[in-house]
């Protein structure tokens, strides 16, 4: 029976240790990339740690700001001047940026986000989530707790969002001189004149 | 678990392109790609999705998507040779010059 046990305890150090070894190997033959898409199992180890860091309180918040026609247009701009850079106005996430960090900005739209409590979107703006790109937007001043509960409610009405809304928020995007001038070479491209179009096909920002 | 974790990573590593555009008029168009002439001659074939949103601030067409013929703005992400549109922005305007 000892014998046996020991056996078994020995097969399966084996299998840790050679289970370790492919995994290192794996590590140091492709190396880190931020570009990587994180395996399941790390989705859902993460997942169970970001629902641990919110506080029980905290997670059964309701939202205080009602919401009103003002509220929403009013996140909508905050969304868009502080947020899309990373999720995208129409929070799907597809940015430059939101494609490229590890993990990538999830689609909020999606029951992921969506299925999420007020509490629980209101605590990830106010004190992001570590070892993502997402950072704490809480200033510890109450009366500035009121923008990101708009935020929340704005949040809830991406899936529905319209493109007048959309077009909107591109208008209220944060552009760099070269986005601008970007942006307008592309506008007077579509208006019909050819010495706006640069010169290689395929624009690199 | 950590080691789990962060070994796992690197085995499903997919690439991804920056932002990037294409200008042109297009060629051809359908429901899955758009074919788009620049105006040095070149011709690229961008992938459409249904992710893929169309505008266009000159036009209203029932099918929201642009012509053959359309002036185009097209916002693409690449992975490897595969082009895929995330926006596209039409017009039909006549070049300038042009009457």
């Amino acid at each position: 029976m000892r014998s046996k046990f020991v056996t078994f305890i020995v097969i399966s150090f084996l299998i840790l240790i050679g289970l370790i070894g492919w995994l290192g190997y794996q590590s140091f033959s492709t190396g880190f990339s931020a570009k990587a898409e994180p395996h399941w199992l790390e989705v859902f180890f993460a997942r169970q740690l970001r629902y641990l860091a919110i506080p029980l309180e905290n997670r059964n918040l309701r939202n205080p700001v009602p919401l009103t026609h003002d509220s929403l247009k009013e996140a909508r701009a905050h969304f868009a001047d502080h947020c899309a850079v990373c999720h995208g106005n129409s929070g799907d996430g597809q940015t430059p940026i939101g494609r490229n960090v590890y993990p990538k900005s999830p689609d909020l739209r999606l029951a992921d986000t969506q299925d999420m409590s007020d509490g629980e979107l209101f605590f990830i703006i106010q004190n992001g989530i570590r070892f993502t790109a997402m950072p704490g937007w809480g200033t510890g001043d109450p009366s500035k707790d009121t923008d990101s509960w708009k935020l929340v409610h704005f949040i809830r009405h991406l899936p529905r969002l319209t493109q007048e809304e959309l077009e909107e928020m591109k208008t209220l995007n944060p552009k760099t001189k070269i986005e601008s001038e970007e942006e307008a070479a592309f506008e007077r491209f579509l208006q019909g004149d050819d010495a706006s179009v640069p010169g290689a096909p395929i624009h690199r920002h | 678990m950590i080691v789990l974790m962060l070994g796992l990573g690197p085995a499903w590593a997919m690439a991804h392109g920056t932002g990037q555009h294409v200008l042109g008029t297009v060629v051809v168009i359908d429901a899955t790609h758009i074919e788009v002439k620049t105006q040095k001659g070149a011709s690229v074939s961008v992938n459409l999705t249904d992710k893929t949103t169309f505008s266009s601030k000159m036009l209203k067409r029932p099918s929201g998507r642009p012509e053959a013929g359309d002036r185009v703005v097209i916002e693409v992400m690449t992975e490897g040779n595969v082009i895929t549109a995330t926006e596209v922005q039409y017009s039909s305007p006549k070049p300038k010059g042009t009457k």
